[in-house]
């Protein structure tokens, strides 16, 4: 249980980039969420502070220790790979037992401590299985068990549930959340799905390309991208293509105010922040699909811009039927940056 | 048996023939001489069959002293093989050295040149050294012998290790030592059981070596064999010898076999 910081930690590997510096603070007990696109760093980054990789620069401080040239088996560090990487010639104890074993446990010492985090993972009476002989979501519970088992301070998790189907990653996210709560773990869980991210984080720190986009709760990353990037990676959002002046932007018939100084700009509005109203912007609706519970219109624009709308199942509406919407909160962006937002109007 | 010819198109047929000709017939016709007591032309088959040249064979001293001379041969060569080749194929697997590439192919290279050539121009050298009609020239000879294999296999099957178990292992508290010791190697122990298996059928079989640098003073199995069928006109001495020792290399050879067509192995080649 400690504190995590990386103070201008980077990663090249044979002069390309693949982390550049960044600094980040976790707090002890606290489940980050590293959420970015394939090839944005995020193995990158967790496995240069599992002792993996060494920084090109920076420091990896554990509990105000820094262990960023230290080896993996001197850190109190421990890892969940994504290919659960069990060892298949040992049976489940055996896996779970040889760290602790390394560190010259009593044998009944041992005993206790591997049944007890099988229990907690789940897998009470599993133990004298092989590998081979468990399901791909019993081998990843096994693969966390031997990690929890030597109760390390810092816990890490590698696209952990990647190969697994939806429903039984969204078990395991639960049971994980409920573990780390229950043992108070720092955790670094990777992702590259926003769900899991937004269902499972204390707080989300969005990569991409290397960097650090936004670092934010769940909630302030979904309500407030910082930047047009986060803005489209996480949920779905509007970009209308427009233009500022006089402190009003105008586009696809939109005319909102903006904070901005004149000059092109993109106006973001999500699905779900439109309002049907008497006067604004009309679209023609050209599919509509039901997701349970609201529905999504596919509309367009009479200038040609695509227009995604959340409604209510109460409102009428039809694939060629028109709508008149105005926007309850947008956003702004200039050069994928620099946004303004709106006050969300009731 | 009809819809089975009927498949076979035409090259399928001369490979038929080629294979019954070159492999099973020679093989059942050395079956037939082990068992035979009396065979006399024109008869296809022995006119009589019996077990008394198994009896005869397995009463000479000579074949016993070439049978455990060959056993002998082959365990210190393919142990000494292990012990140099084994560190070896770990460094190419795991590690990046300059010249690694080379060393590689130059492996490739000396077993693409003509086998006999290389062994006489060695022959030739340990004659300079003394050390023709030695013991030692024998087991350094086969021991060159089996360096491709032993390497090659080897590397591979380290190759096959998942780097991800290994770093589990570290990551738990295992230091590299400690990593090798109880990841990497047992992951790669039924490829390599099969290399040093295959080590051992091979020596045990190697004759133009033993022969060109052992010769006569070490009598190793396969050149006593050449004596008995060259000199003594008797061929059940040599039908009987090669029944005797084709049933146990015969079962190493499968066991290897069925590491080798194993998963694991063929992602250590890919790789
Ligand atoms: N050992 C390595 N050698 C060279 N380049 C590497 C190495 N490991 C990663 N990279 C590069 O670094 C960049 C970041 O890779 P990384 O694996 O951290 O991405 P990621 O965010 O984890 O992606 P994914 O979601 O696909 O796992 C990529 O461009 C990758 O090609
Ligand atoms: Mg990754």
């Amino acid at each position: 249980m400690a504190s995590l910081s990386l103070a201008g930690v980077s990663k090249e590997f044979n002069k390309m980039t693949a982390v550049s510096p960044l600094s980040l603070d976790i707090a002890d007990g606290e489940l980050v969420c590293l959420l970015g696109p394939s090839g944005s760093g995020k193995s990158t980054l967790l496995r240069m502070i599992g002792g993996f990789e060494a920084p090109s620069s920076g420091q990896v401080l554990i509990a105000g220790q820094d262990v960023a040239h230290t080896r993996p088996d001197k850190r109190p560090t421990a890892m969940v790979f994504q290919s659960h990487a069990l060892w298949t010639h040992m049976n489940v104890f055996d896996n779970v037992a040889f760290g602790l074993k390394l560190r010259k446990l009593s044998k009944a010492a041992i005993e206790t401590k591997v049944m007890e985090a099988l229990e907690l993972v789940g897998l009470g009476g599993y133990h004298k299985r092989m590998p081979r002989q468990l399901s791909g979501g019993q081998q990843q519970r096994v693969a966390i068990a031997r990690c929890l088992v030597l109760e390390p301070k810092i816990l890490l998790m590698d696209e952990p549930f990647a190969s697994l189907d939806q429903h039984l990653r969204e078990r395991l996210r639960e049971e994980v959340r409920q573990i780390q709560r229950k043992l108070k773990i720092t955790t670094l869980f990777v992702t590259h799905a926003q769900d899991e991210a937004l269902a499972l984080a204390d707080r989300i720190v969005v990569m991409s390309m290397g960097a650090i986009e936004q670092v934010g709760t769940p909630d302030d990353i979904y309500a407030n991208p910082q930047t047009q990037f986060v803005a489209n990676f996480i949920g779905t959002m509007n970009m209308i293509p427009g233009a500022v002046s006089g402190g009003r932007i105008r586009a696809s018939g939109f005319d909102l105010d903006a904070g901005f100084s004149d000059g092109p700009a993109t106006l973001a509005i999500r699905p779900e922040d439109f309002a049907i109203t008497e006067t604004g912007t009309t679209v023609l609706v050209k599919r509509v699909v039901n997701l349970g519970p609201f529905l999504l219109a596919e509309a367009e624009h009479a200038d040609g811009t695509a227009i995604t709308v959340h409604l209510d199942k109460t409102h009428p509406v039809r694939e060629g039927s028109s709508l008149t919407l105005t926007a309850k909160r947008h956003a702004i962006y200039r050069d994928g940056e620099k946004p303004y937002r709106s006050q969300p109007t009731a | 048996m009809i819809g089975f010819i009927k498949r076979l198109d035409w090259p399928g047929y001369v490979l038929a023939l080629f294979l019954i000709f070159f492999i099973l017939l020679p093989i059942v016709t050395v079956f037939l001489w082990a068992f035979t007591e009396q065979w006399f032309y024109p008869s296809v088959l022995p006119t009589k069959w019996g077990l008394r040249y198994w009896f005869k064979v397995l009463e000479r001293p000579d074949v016993w002293a070439a049978f455990f001379t060959s056993v002998q041969l082959s365990a210190i060569v393919t142990a000494l093989s292990a012990v140099i080749c084994l560190p070896a194929a770990y460094a190419f697997a795991r590690m990046e050295f300059p010249g690694k590439q080379f060393f590689m192919m130059s492996f490739l290279m000396g077993n693409a040149f003509p086998r006999f050539a290389l062994i006489i121009s060695i022959a030739v050298l340990f004659l300079t050294l003394n050390l023709v009609g030695t013991y030692l020239g024998v087991v350094i000879i086969q021991l060159l012998n089996t360096i491709l294999l032993m390497i090659w296999l080897p590397t591979a099957a380290f190759q096959a290790v998942s780097r991800n178990m290994e770093e589990a292992a570290m990551d738990v508290g295992a230091s590299p030592l400690r990593v090798f010791w109880h990841i990497t190697l047992p992951q790669a122990l039924p490829a390599i059981g099969a290399a040093l298996l295959m080590t051992f059928v091979w020596t045990f079989y190697e004759t133009e070596g033993a022969w060109l640098v052992g010769a006569p003073r070490v009598q190793t199995m396969p050149l006593l064999m050449m004596s008995m069928i060259n000199n003594q006109l008797v061929v059940q001495y040599g039908a009987v010898l090669s029944v005797a020792l084709w049933v146990p290399s015969l079962v190493a050879l499968l066991l290897a076999r069925r590491v080798m067509g194993s998963d694991s192995f063929a992602k250590g080649l890919g790789a």
